[in-house]
């Protein structure tokens, strides 16, 4: 029965390995659910990706067929001093990008860290942030500690400059666009999650519908319409920023004027391009 | 003589195999270039035929969700709700950050206010917060404020967010019958009727703002002086002096 499923199983991973290394994508959707009918379904599920959606909203900006990559080169900001963990962006982020509300699979997420007297760093998140957070924090590490401080602090991809997750992909399906934005295409992933592993910064994850590996990717069908990310829309207290780093007028470079920067560790050498001000004691 | 035939043929042969070897080369080599530039689709931009793809499907094809403030407050359809959100204290919130996404229409309640101000360790002390069970436990957040005109907290004993006399006869003009529902922390007896519907010569504001006299920060000795009428400097701020007749405010 177990040999029977793995052999199963096999077949199809290595059907998707042949299909989706080997050959290009049009002959994968022409073809392969012909050849390959195990994995029929999964190739349908990704067709509306591949294909795009019918009816575009009618009052929405209309895409940018001229858009310039080479002009543009994005920051993001985030104040982890006036965040306040309502968890907006979160499920922003989850209805922008049809990442399905359940399940543990965020593309930005909130963190809730707490300091105690003796400097140790404590941090949970139970829902992503989704539902904002329980006001009595469960974690039995904090029983009876004095919490000297505690604060939120929003995670999202960092979208490196020196990004790793590109480096590891052993089919090619991640990569750097010239604005600096890492993507992932979709019908070439074949799920491996090395990229997975490999984030320093836990961004990434598998996709719960399509089974391939999954990130933000600061709503670049958003940002090349000259619109601000949804999380960054969506967040009531301006502890988002988003910007043109190339445009000395944008709020990410006021941000970067004003506030006292780090970026999240900095000694993987990664170069992030999402910076944060306010607290920073532990975060990572 | 047959050493230098076969030598011969041997030469002969030879040179014969190795233009052979070219020719079978040659062709071998133009199918290949004729099949590749069939089977490998032509790459354009700096990237990979099927990372262009994929930025493109990004570019055109990806639907967007979330309209923005901005949409929203272009358009005339709430007039209303926009024209009370510009001045209050949640002017900088996004509509979608409450109500649901505008493109996705998907049917759901505004967002529950408890999400953003229940207290929490976490949340900056300037920021406001209220712990459900010991601020009101059993009334509807939107009985007193308004999530479009949030005013700031006053002195008064309770927050008075709506603007307008209304804001203050939800609670100043209720009905003997359901006074009971309402319960005011620190309220001793004493005044116990200012919770009563107000006497007839008091009506006398007219559509007058009741906080164009009563302050909305008096101490509740210095409300209960007022109303009694026990202090005459509030008088002439609507009667003319010399003139209480009928119609004559200032």
């Amino acid at each position: 029965m177990e040999r029977e499923f793995t052999r199963r199983e096999l077949g199809k991973e290595l059907a998707k390995a042949v299909l989706q290394v080997g050959t290009p994508p049009a002959l994968v959707l022409a073809v392969g659910p012909r050849i390959f009918p195990q994995v029929k379904e999964r190739i349908e599920k990704l067709l509306p990706f591949l294909k795009g959606h019918e009816e575009p909203a009618h009052h929405l900006p209309p895409p940018l067929q001229e858009y310039e990559a080479a002009k543009h080169r994005y920051g993001f900001g985030v104040n982890t001093q006036v965040c306040i963990g309502c968890g907006r962006c979160v499920r922003a982020c989850k209805l922008e990008n049809h990442v399905p509300l359940e399940g543990f699979a965020y593309r930005t997420w909130v963190e809730r860290y707490f300091v105690t007297e003796e400097r140790r760093v404590y941090a949970d998140s139970p829902t992503g942030g989704l539902e904002s957070f329980p006001a009595k924090e469960e974690m039995p590490e904090l029983k009876g500690a004095s919490i000297k401080r505690s604060f939120f602090v929003p995670k999202l991809c960092n979208q490196c400059d020196n990004s790793p997750c590109t480096q590891v992909c052993p089919v090619g399906a991640t990569f750097k666009t010239v604005d600096g934005i890492v993507l992932v295409d979709r019908s070439r992933c074949v799920g491996c999650g090395y990229c997975i592993q490999t984030c320093p910064y836990a961004a990434r994850f598998k996709h719960p519908a399509l089974h391939v590996a999954d990130k933000c990717t600061w709503c670049y069908h958003r940002i090349t319409r000259r619109l601000r990310p949804a999380c960054v829309e969506a967040c009531p207290r301006h502890a988002r920023i988003f910007g043109d780093l190339s445009d000395p007028q944008s709020d990410i470079r006021n941000f970067l004027r004003q506030e006292d920067i780090y970026v999240l560790k900095e000694e993987m050498g990664t170069y992030p391009r999402c910076f944060y001000t306010g607290y920073r004691l532990g975060v990572t | 003589m047959t050493k230098t035939l076969s030598l011969g043929l041997k030469t002969m042969r030879s040179t014969e195999h190795i233009i052979l070897a070219f020719k079978i080369i040659l062709v071998l080599l133009l199918t290949l270039l004729a099949m590749r530039t069939v089977t490998v689709p032509v790459p354009y931009g700096e990237f990979h035929v099927f990372q262009e793809r994929t930025i493109q499907s990004w570019l055109n094809e990806v639907p967007l969700e979330y309209v923005g403030a901005k949409s929203c407050k272009a358009s005339a359809c709430h007039r209303d709700q926009i024209d009370l959100l510009s001045s209050s204290r949640h002017k900088d919130i996004s509509c979608e950050s409450c109500h649901a996404v505008a493109v996705g229409g998907i049917e759901e309640k505004p967002v529950d206010c408890m999400i953003c101000h229940t207290r929490l360790g976490a949340r900056p002390e300037n920021f406001p917060q209220i712990t459900k069970s010991e601020h009101y436990p059993n009334q509807r957040c939107a009985k007193c404020h308004d999530p479009h005109a949030p005013i700031p907290m006053m002195t008064h004993p309770m927050p008075v967010a709506r603007k307008g006399r209304q804001a203050c006869l939800i609670c100043h003009l209720k009905p003997a019958g359901e006074m009971q529902e309402l319960t005011v922390p620190g309220v001793s007896s004493e005044f116990e009727y200012l919770f009563r519907p107000p006497k007839k010569e008091f009506e006398h504001g007219g559509e007058r703002d009741c906080i164009s006299c009563h302050t909305l920060s008096p101490s509740l000795a210095e409300l209960a002086t007022m109303v009694h009428g026990k202090d005459v400097s509030y008088c002439p701020r609507c009667h003319r002096a010399g003139g209480f007749a009928q119609g004559d405010f200032r």
